[in-house]
């Protein structure tokens, strides 16, 4: 990443969370449909986000160690694990796969 | 008001010490993990800082350095990180109106609107205004500082740390969000934009360049308003 490159990138990143911040106002902000909505957006996008950095690669779909180590934090999320000890099991689950030459 | 009627303790309080520790660590992890990635094609040290800091996007981060490592420019760099960041803008207009705040605190908002920080602060919403206002910024500042001193030690480090996939650094980042995603599998209208959410990402992924499959599976929310904003079934005495 060169200067210019960063630079355009910390401006790019900003302009878009103000847009997006900011583009709601009035009387669409307090519509109880919208507000139901941007309750629901952001599951769509976490789990969207979820979904690529697990089973993509590029813009392939693969299935490797990765699935194995989001499965195993999904299960312990679901039993209220905390979430450090959820995301080093999710760590270590994975490399353990790919010791065992999976992934 | 009688006992009985009161929520209990549990959901009372906010976010538990250990929670923030566990996720101060996480992203710190994030941090160590993305900095190896950037630093791997001749980002130098300032700028590395400069992006965690001020632009606060890992993915866009990893979705620039990727088009420079396989050859590209910078210009279809930067499209790839904007198109990959375009979510930040979803997220922070999903923090709009949720509580009263002033215009430097909307904008501080709207920058450190991250899956995390978002996720908190829905769950913690029926709880009231500064429930959700405490959850987002306890998380956002964990996230934050978390992501900063990591991309410090993963500079620090250097090649120490070699191929993060072997040591599954690489699964940290979406395993600190999960727990928002298996969350939403609790009710009926948030379990359909999970599941459709997912599901619309990955059809996507073969036919789009990075990012925007994200940014079109957030359409799926629309989807889930049909659904009945309801649980599975009534709680069972636990």
């Amino acid at each position: 990443m060169t200067a210019l490159g960063t630079l355009l990138f910390i401006l790019g990143v900003f302009a878009i969370r103000m847009v997006g911040g900011f583009s709601l106002s009035g009387v669409l902000a307090g519509n109880e449909r919208v507000t139901r909505l941007l309750l629901l957006m952001p599951l769509s996008i976490v789990s969207a986000v979820v979904a690529v950095q697990t089973f993509t690669k590029g813009t392939t779909l693969v299935l490797d160690a990765r699935a194995v180590g989001i499965a195993v934090a999904a299960i312990l999320s679901w039993r209220k694990v905390p979430l450090g000890v959820v995301v080093v099991i999710a760590a270590l689950t994975t490399a353990l796969v790919r010791q065992l030459g999976w992934g | 008001m009688t006992a009985a009627a009161q929520p209990p303790a549990e959901t009372v309080k906010g976010k538990s010490a250990l929670d923030l520790g566990t996720l101060l660590f996480a992203s710190i992890a994030i941090g160590i993990a993305v900095t190896s990635i950037l630093s791997g094609v001749g980002t130098s040290g300032w700028a590395v800082m400069a992006a965690c800091t001020f632009a606060y996007s890992g993915t866009g981060e990893v979705a620039y350095a990727s088009v420079i490592a396989a050859g590209g420019a910078m210009t279809p760099a930067l499209v790839a990180a904007m198109l990959v960041s375009s979510r930040f803008g979803l997220l922070a207009m999903s923090m709009t109106g949720r509580w009263k705040a002033p215009l430097w605190e909307r904008i501080v908002v709207a920058h450190l609107a991250s899956e995390v920080a978002v996720a908190a602060a829905i769950e913690a919403e029926p709880r009231g205004e500064q429930a959700a206002r405490r959850a987002f910024f306890e998380l956002a500042l964990c996230n934050t500082a978390g992501w900063i001193i990591g991309s410090g030690i993963g500079l620090a480090l250097g090649d120490v740390v070699g191929n993060t996939g072997r040591i599954g650094l690489d699964v940290v980042f979406p395993a600190s969000f999960v727990g928002a995603v298996v969350n939403g599998l609790r009710r009926k209208d948030s379990t359909v934009a999970v599941v459709a959410g997912a599901g619309a990402a990955l059809a996507l992924t073969p036919v789009l360049p990075p990012g925007l499959p994200v940014l079109l599976a957030a359409a799926t929310s629309l989807l889930a308003m049909a659904a009945p904003a309801a649980t599975w079934r009534k709680p069972a005495v636990s």
